[in-house]
């Protein structure tokens, strides 16, 4: 049984859900601009080409041969969630721009669009920090313990140190009591914990052990002054610390061929075996590495970021490093703030600028300042060198027409007998991606005119070349057409212009069997057509003698008489089949459609066919400040933006292009009287000057609290804050 | 695409808010038909939006800005976040996002 529903005699504009199910074989083509909801299903080969603008949800499942291409008008579709499912054979080609989730899955062949763009939803990622109704003044009074497994135990002095550049929280003290020291070292959880005024207790530090000690004897006085200090790393530090097991790879499989691991497997001494794992990741990006890097292999309750989501190849971790080592190049570009709140671990984009729209920051005035000092340093640079790597995979073209190439032979001699001038005119397809259309990713010669004149301008000949593209940018059709000048016979003997042959190369493509996310030519045919000579008076074989029309010309074999006409010439059809082990199956069949002669011919070769849909390279960007700037002979400054797209890193490196020549990004640092318990990493200031003028607007990226003589009446607390001056 | 005022295109950015307190934020966007603007839903706060010629106040983070009337163009849009009562010092991290 077989269904085809021709959806252009069913036309709708709007559908709540439609459903096409077939038997055997469909063929279904409706064409909807809206729907909640499209299923195509049949039992075993399947063409769904829905022109549907906009859909809710679309699954196109079948048992063998589906080709599924949703699209309407070549423009891109709107589908909330796209199910893409074939037991064998699958081709789909949603070209969409605007697709929530798509599933792709096949048992055997499977060729899934790469033109479905990832990232359908656009995002503005905030990290907010919310600030308790609690007024701040100079004047704070401050209380502070420090706890072993829950028992006050008296501290003389502490700081707590969060460096910049660094992802640890150090903790250091000195005790009361050298006595205290069996205590310390005993227990399980230390605290330290502060509070203001009359709020609760904040924990300010946390650690389950101790990390060193120190102990000095002394005399002061004339009294013993004997000290005990101790240092204790935060438990950011243990969870980035840690070290896979084993090297691991993961990957995206629609993205990057699976990694080879090394043949040989490691073993150590006690004679364990570690094998390097390869982990397959479907739409790998950020948001996924920082949960199956620092969620589940670090620790970390969740990842809270403002960093922009990104899909991501493959990443490694390996024995010798830690896993967020693996995690840093691909954070390194924002010159990440990574911190712990509540077993949180939180990455903050240090680059980022306060946006026109947004509120200024809360003021850190000159009141509260024991100190600020504040460096900043102009580089004068024309733009910012940027390296990147992108796929080929395009999302337009643009056509070029090259102005003619002209070739005279003789140059000097116009007159001469043997005078031709050949006039070439190419165009060419440049092939190009929205996010940074001035960039051509390839160039495809997509026509060839080439007009031989003679002296007085009259046409000797004309070959015309022109290569059809698919929307994988895939050559699927070639065609050369040839004039000459020629008798128009029976009538004309004296020669004119004629088309005398047109060879038509047609390629089709297959999914490759042994690595799906491959393709290769499954078949080529050359079909050619022309001119064809007629002999009615000498005869072969009782039939009208017939042959190809430039041969008989060329040869001299044309008579008066003789007729002609236009038709098949020849047609020789390539198969190729890829083999296991690298070998490919090669079936060729030629026949002259004039002389009714063919040939087969069928061989096993050597070789691989597959071609890959994308091909990754590495290229550079001079990133400008603005689309209005150019270069005015100043240098450039250089950043790699490894993976990151073109819609991050061009804003990414104008930011920090206008850091560098503004001196937003200078340093900062600041002394503060007192406890300041909203003051974060990541933490944003507009500081404010002695004539209530704003001196910049500050990110902290280090902090230092120092707690001196606690418990006494001359306890002090300076926090030191270290930053960059962002606008 | 999501955009500051001046048109430079934003990904991520930072606010301080206190207790009961009101803050504004102004950007534009690419609308295109039949996308909405949505908020990840925030215990601490109410995040409402509305284009800026709009009186009416929308909930971004249940029912979402539908941006078909303003389909093809780039437009500025208010969003609002308001606090309810903080006690402790804290960070909350969020979306704002423009999708189907």
């Amino acid at each position: 049984m077989s269904l085809i529903n021709h959806g252009s005699k069913a036309q709708s504009s709007s559908s709540d859900q439609i459903q096409f199910v077939a038997g055997f074989e469909m063929l279904a083509v409706p064409q909807l601009l809206t729907t909640g909801k499209a299923n195509f299903a049949a039992a075993f080969n399947m063409t769904a080409v829905p022109a549907l603008s906009a859909t809710a949800e679309a699954d196109f499942i079948i048992e063998f041969g589906m080709t599924a291409v949703p699209r309407l008008n070549d423009e891109p579709n709107v589908l909330a969630e796209a199910l893409f499912e074939a037991e064998f054979g699958m081709t789909a080609v949603p070209a969409s721009s605007f697709l929530e989730f798509a599933n792709f899955s096949a048992a055997f062949n499977m060729i899934a669009s790469p033109v479905v763009k990832r990232s359908s939803v656009t995002t503005l990622k905030l990290s907010v920090t919310l600030l308790p109704d609690v007024p701040v003044t100079k004047r704070q009074k401050l209380r502070f313990q420090f706890l072993a497994d829950g028992v006050p135990v008296p501290i003389k002095s502490a700081v707590i140190d969060e460096p910049a550049g660094s992802t640890g929280k150090r903790f250091e003290a000195v005790l009361s009591r050298v006595s205290d020291k069996a205590v310390i070292k005993a227990a399980e959880l230390l605290q330290f914990q502060g509070k203001i005024n009359d709020s609760e207790w904040q924990t300010l530090f946390e650690s389950s052990k101790i990390s060193q000690t120190s102990e000095s004897i002394a005399l002061g006085s004339n009294q013993p002054a004997d000290e005990v200090s101790f240092g204790s790393l935060g438990d950011l530090n243990d969870k980035l610390s840690k070290s896979p097991e084993q090297s691991f790879t993961l990957y995206d499989p629609l993205r990057v061929d699976p990694p080879k691991p090394p043949d040989e497997i490691i073993v150590d001494t006690a004679g364990n075996a570690y094998a390097e794992q390869v982990f397959p990741v479907q739409n790998l990006d950020l948001y996924t590495l920082f949960e199956e890097m620092l969620v589940e292999r670090c620790g970390f309750d969740e990842v809270k970021t403002n960093l922009p989501n990104y899909a991501i190849r493959s990443v490694r971790a390996e024995t010798t490093s830690t896993i967020y080592d693996a995690v840093k190049p691909f954070i390194g570009q924002f010159r990440a703030l990574v911190f712990e709140v509540d077993g949180d671990v939180w990455i903050l984009d240090a680059t980022a600028s306060l946006p026109a729209g947004f509120p200024a920051p809360r003021e850190l005035h000159i009141s509260r300042y024991k100190q600020l000092s504040l460096n900043e340093q102009m580089t004068q640079l024309d733009g910012m060198l940027v390296s990147y790597s992108e796929n080929d995979a395009f999302d337009f073209y643009t056509v070029r027409v090259m102005p003619p190439e002209i070739d005279e032979d003789p140059a000097d001699d116009i007159f001469s007998d043997n005078y031709v001038k050949t006039t070439t005119v190419r165009t060419f397809y440049d092939y190009r991606n929205n996010n940074n259309p001035l960039v051509v990713m390839k160039t495809e010669l997509v026509k060839e005119v080439t007009t031989r004149t003679g002296t007085f301008g009259d046409i000797l000949g004309r070959n015309k070349l022109e290569r059809k593209f698919d929307n994988f940018g895939r050559e699927k059709k070639t065609i050369k057409t040839i004039e000459n000048r020629v008798p128009q016979l029976p009538d004309e003997t004296a020669l004119s212009l004629q088309i005398v042959k047109t060879e038509t190369v047609t390629n089709t493509f297959a999914t490759h069997p042994i690595n799906p996310k491959k393709y290769y030519i499954s078949k080529v045919v050359t079909d050619v057509t022309g001119l064809i000579a007629i002999d009615e008076e000498n005869k072969y074989l009782d039939q009208n003698f017939e042959q190809d029309f430039v041969r008989a010309h060329e040869a001299g074999n044309l008579k008066t008489g003789m007729t002609m006409r236009t038709g098949g010439i020849s047609k020789q059809t390539e198969k190729f089949l890829p083999l296991p082990d690298g070998m490919v199956q090669v079936t060729k069949s030629f026949d002259d459609l004039v002389r009714k002669i063919s040939k087969d011919h069928s061989e096993i070769r050597v070789g691989d066919i597959g071609l890959n849909l994308q091909t990754t390279r590495q290229r550079q960007i001079i990133v400008l400040p603005s689309n209005q700037s150019s270069r005015t002979g100043k240098p450039l400054a250089s950043m790699s933006m490894a993976e990151l797209p073109s819609e991050i890193f061009i804003p990414l490196a104008r930011r920090e292009l206008n850091a560098l020549q503004t001196g937003a990004g200078g340093e900062v640092s600041v002394d503060l009287d007192g406890l300041e318990l909203g003051i974060r990493k990541g933490s944003v200031f507009n500081m404010i000057g002695r004539a209530e003028e704003s001196r910049g607007i500050l990110i902290v990226e280090g902090k230092r609290e120092t707690f001196d003589a606690l418990g006494t009446t001359a306890q002090n607390v300076t926090t030191s804050l270290q930053g960059v001056k962002i606008a | 695409m999501i955009y500051d005022l001046d048109n430079n295109p934003l990904s991520s950015s930072f606010l301080d808010i206190k207790s009961n307190q009101l803050q504004e934020i102004s950007v534009r966007i690419d609308c295109a038909a039949p996308e909405v603007l949505r908020c990840d839903d925030i215990p601490e706060l109410t995040v409402t939006g509305k284009h800026i010629d709009q009186t009416d106040w929308t909930d971004l983070e249940t029912t979402g800005l539908d941006l078909s009337e303003w389909n093809g163009s780039r437009e500025t849009f208010q969003i609002r976040l308001q606090a309810g009562e903080i006690l402790t010092v804290d960070l909350v991290d969020f979306s704002i996002s423009v999708g189907i």
